[in-house]
């Protein structure tokens, strides 16, 4: 273990959190078919709020801020809040679309916001398929020109790529244009349902054949995991790291254990101290006590359990139960149990299969 | 001749004014917003690293960690200088 890990396992073990997502807004530029967020129609926080709430996050000890949306460069006042965070001594990252990122966006990003990284969500190799989803005409020119404007100026781009019925024929074309934008990309094969429970974008998932096709050999070059990894939870014995390493805030200022577990915990414009929130609450009380019961049942009594990326929020929205079983967890499981299997076969029979046994970051973690 | 990132002892010494830090129970985690470095550093350098805050130079650390951790000014100088310079080899200074 190195001492970030060290230092990660033990905030784990203290409850201290060292990251929060900030959706700063939902008002968006785009109209994405299976975007989970769920605008109320309440009034958003504004700026002199935003500054108060990363203060008192700040003050909280939380080192990573994530700065999110909606669209997070829809708010005029973007570049304010993202200067008050540095003030702050935030390791700021980015969730955006790339859609309003010209050449002087990009300068404005590398020399006021100063994010160690920004994930932009490309959903497609080509304008029909990535538009198709954003339903936004020039969206995909607008993202390659905005991803090529910051990495011209050496900033961190990861593209993360939800694997879509739309998509799932040109992954291979995704990777090329990702290594031609000399980008990271990272494909997520599970879509959430929204945050209010509506399964809709469920729909616009790959189905099962791909499912069994990605964990394939066929994929073995796209995949980031080319040997499925397994889950490991000796140093952190919890599903995931909700209610403890990190918490979420939406735009109305109301705090949730983490971006998918949409429970809400208080509001922060209504607290004077997060500390007292964070041992005082009830609702993270449960919430840890479901993150850790998880490994020792819904897991371990599943014969996929051990290569199971389980997700209490998730669960929850699908089942109403945060601890069973969903479709799509024991889904991808199942396949990549396959997977290993078949690694660890030829890896029996001699051949040297690197990374195989290795276990997987959880959520939070 | 190399000029030493406190020059001489007597300039302030300042992180690097976009890194993101924590200090955390005397342990200093470090990320910098070009190429997301994730440095920990230990109870002596988080000590340090939190000194530098733009308003002391090497000998002034210096002393503030020849009081705390019972060495001498000369011993903790050359600590403060040899430090100061392997974080401004990974442009964690200003």
């Amino acid at each position: 273990m190195n001492p970030y890990q060290a230092m990660i396992a033990r905030n784990w073990k203290s409850a201290t959190p060292y990251s929060a997502l900030f959706e700063l807004t939902y008002i968006c530029n785009h109209a994405c078919s299976f975007c989970y967020n769920c605008p109320t129609g309440q009034k958003e926080l504004n700026t002199d709020q935003v500054f108060e709430a990363l203060r008192k996050i700040a003050d909280f000890g939380v080192l990573f801020i994530t700065l999110s949306g909606g669209e997070p460069l829809c708010r005029k006042d973007f570049f304010a809040i993202a200067k008050e965070a540095q003030r702050l001594h935030f390791a700021i990252r980015i969730y955006t679309n790339g859609y309003l990122i010209d050449e002087a966006v990009a300068e404005r990003l590398a020399l006021e916001a100063r994010p160690f990284e920004l994930e932009i969500s490309l959903h497609g190799a080509r304008p029909e398929t990535h538009e198709a989803l954003t339903r936004v005409p020039g969206s995909f020119a607008r993202l390659v020109s905005g991803v090529k404007a910051l990495r011209e100026r050496r900033m961190k781009v990861l593209l993360k790529t939800p694997i879509t019925r739309l998509n799932m024929n040109e992954l291979r074309d995704i990777k090329a244009l990702a290594e031609d934008l000399d980008a990271d990309l990272h494909f997520d094969p599970v879509i959430t349902p929204k945050d209010d429970g509506d399964q809709e974008p469920l729909e616009m998932g790959a189905d099962e054949e791909f499912m069994k096709r990605w964990w394939s050999g066929e994929f073995e070059d796209v995949r980031e995991e080319k040997v499925p990894l397994k889950r490991d939870d000796k140093d952190i014995p919890a599903v995931c790291g909700t209610g403890r390493s990190g918490f979420a805030v939406d735009p109305y200022g109301n705090i949730y254990p983490c971006v998918q577990w949409r429970r809400k915990v208080a509001n922060i414009m209504q607290v004077s101290s997060l500390r007292d929130v964070w041992r005082g609450s009830t609702v993270l009380s449960e919430v840890r006590r479901v993150a850790e019961q998880i490994p020792k049942t819904t897991l371990k009594n599943s014969e996929v359990g051990e290569f199971t990326a389980f997700c209490a929020g998730v669960a929850w929205l699908q089942t109403g139960d945060p601890t069973k079983m969903y479709h799509q967890a024991e889904l991808t499981a199942r396949y990549r149990k396959k997977a290993y299997l078949e690694f660890k076969t030829r890896a029996d029979a001699g051949e040297v299969i690197e990374g195989l046994g290795n276990t997987f970051e959880k959520c939070g973690e | 001749m190399k000029e030493e990132p406190g020059g001489g002892g007597a300039r302030p010494l300042r992180r690097n004014p976009t890194a993101g830090f924590r200090i955390f129970e005397g342990e200093a985690t470090i990320v910098l917003p070009d190429g997301s470095f994730i440095k920990v550093l230990n109870q002596t350098g988080s000590r340090i690293w939190d000194l530098m805050d733009g308003s002391r130079g090497v000998k002034e650390i210096a002393a503030v960690i020849s009081e705390e951790y019972e060495t001498t000014p000369e011993a903790a100088e050359q600590d403060v200088n040899e430090f100061a310079e392997l974080l401004a080899s990974h442009n964690m200074l200003e």
